[in-house]
């Protein structure tokens, strides 16, 4: 090994370049940087079985496509055999038709790392190794924390909906709740069918007088109970709102049946009546109903399938009040 | 920006003093006020822990400091910045824009480093008196000082740190490899 190059002892271009790799014509090797021979222990045995040229298409021997990359001044990549490293590099020809070569790691610097124990002392400090080893780390643990943040974000969302959505008196929907599901409910299927729904309005009879008489903690406690009979007469795919003050609105889909819809109102009007504060002088509180059974002639809007079932709501009160219309 | 801070800081307190010491400070009126400045780290809760521990914020910053230096993955990343420690001191200018690369928005003053007759002297440019990083560096200094192994004699005054170093290879380091952890932020 008493080889010069051109410019200096190979001792000191182990030191400079310890990724290099320099040799002679016929394929046997001059010096090879300290971290490349920490690498490729036996590069002194030849290069065959060590490297081979990892260009699709080109040879894959190794002095081939060494000579090929040299002469054609092109990049030059080679494979370490035995594992998915492949080396980048280029290379000039020096002294005596010897070559020398500079690789690097490139993208597969963590094998690399893993395949050789490498440290920080294994880079010459112009390579930016270590600052992406650095970034790398840093990114994982900040990409961390803001999938974090967002699921934190999400679980808040989706809480901040659902109180957006309830009235919080009675812990049935609001009006909110209401406008969406029935928004919803007037879309045709996915499949384009119709789907049928029925939308009750009801209201209190005698309600303000419980107010009046015995207080608003009485009334609040008397809207509280309406909320649980509703709650429980409905089935688990219906939805229960309260729109203001002593107003209700129930969503049934797939009810048309009008003989059970008159059931279902009988059993409501039957457990509100019983509500009746015991201390209530003069009339027993009631609800009136008004009933929509919808598709429906002319009501394609929510406003429209609602303002129908106030109408009923109305023929309801007319009539003589806790009773139900069905139209 | 600010949620990492408080977060991290949010562990700190757990890990060092419980869970129920968070609580309790998540239920104060302050901990809702949130006015924050952003170009100064925000370091109430660190503030408000101290009050209720009886312990002034510059040691709480300094222990915060150290306790950085103890969480793995924060480790690795200061260790990436020196091969010993006295090269971890005097490459402590890069700690601004290697915290900005990764935390574009993260307020890092410039830092200065001169070495002098045993050591380094870190020098805090355009320093904000009310600024929290002096403290947590010291903290950060100590805590790299065991990691690599060093003794050292750490000195503050009003605008610099001054680091002696009286024997680099006093006790026997952390190990440090360049082959990755898999340990995420913040879990202890």
């Amino acid at each position: 090994m008493a080889e010069t190059s051109c410019l200096m002892p190979a001792s000191a271009l182990a030191q400079l370049l310890p990724m290099h790799l320099w040799l002679r014509e016929d394929g046997t090797l001059i010096s090879a940087g300290r971290t490349l021979a920490k690498l490729l222990p036996d590069l002194d045995d030849g290069l065959v079985g060590r490297l081979s040229g990892a260009r699709p298409g080109e040879p894959s021997d190794p002095m081939t496509a060494i000579r090929g990359a040299v002469d054609g001044r092109r990049r030059l990549f080679l494979r370490v055999e035995g594992s998915q490293l492949v080396l980048r590099g280029h290379g000039v020809r020096v002294a005596g038709g010897s070559v020398l070569l500079n690789l690097g790691f490139g993208i597969g610097l963590h094998h690399a790392i893993r395949q050789a124990a490498l440290t920080d002392d294994d880079f010459a400090p112009s390579d930016l190794a270590m600052e992406l080893l650095f970034l790398q780390e840093a990114n994982r643990g900040v990409l961390n924390e803001l999938s974090r943040f967002n699921e934190q974000l999400e679980q808040s969302r989706a809480r901040a909906l659902l109180q957006a959505q309830t009235d919080p008196l009675t812990g049935l929907g609001n009006r909110r709740k209401l406008e969406s599901t029935l928004s919803a409910a007037l879309k045709t299927s996915e499949t384009g069918e119709i789907r049928p729904f029925a939308l009750v309005h009801l209201d209190l009879d005698n309600f303000k007088q419980v107010n009046d008489l015995l207080g608003h903690q009485a009334g609040d406690d008397l809207l509280r109970a309406v909320g649980k009979v509703l709650r429980d007469q409905i089935r688990h795919a219906d939805t229960a709102t309260r729109i203001g003050g002593d107003e209700f609105v129930l969503l049934l889909p797939g009810m048309t049946s009008r003989p059970a819809l008159k059931q279902l109102s009988a059993r409501i009007i039957g457990a509100i009546n019983a509500l009746t504060p015991p201390e209530l002088p003069g009339l027993p509180v009631s609800t009136s109903l008004g009933i929509v059974v919808w598709p429906t002639d002319g009501a394609e809007h929510p406003d429209e399938v609602l303002a129908l079932a106030d109408e009923a709501l109305y023929a309801s009160k007319r009539s003589g009040r806790s009773r139900a219309t069905i139209r | 920006m600010n949620r990492l801070v408080s977060r991290a800081i949010e562990e700190f307190l757990r890990s060092t003093y419980g869970e129920e010491l968070v609580q309790e400070l998540d239920g104060t009126p302050e901990a809702e006020a949130g006015v924050t400045d952003p170009a100064r780290i925000d370091v109430s809760g660190l503030s408000r822990a101290g009050c209720r521990l009886s312990k002034p914020l510059s040691e709480m910053l300094e222990d915060m400091g150290g306790w950085m230096t103890r969480i793995e993955p924060i480790r690795r990343l200061l260790r990436f910045s020196g091969r010993d420690f006295k090269d971890f001191l005097l490459r402590l200018d890069e700690l601004p824009g290697r915290a900005n690369l990764v935390l574009p928005t993260l307020p890092v003053p410039r830092l200065q480093v001169r070495t002098s007759e045993r050591g380094v002297q870190v020098m805090i440019i355009d320093p904000d008196p009310k600024s929290a990083w002096q403290f947590l560096l010291v903290g950060l200094i100590r805590g790299m000082a065991d990691d690599y192994g060093a003794l050292c004699l750490i000195a503050i005054d009003e605008v610099s740190i001054r680091i002696d170093i009286w024997d680099e290879q006093f006790a026997e380091g952390r190990l440090f490899s360049l082959e990755g952890a898999s340990v995420m932020l913040g879990t202890t």
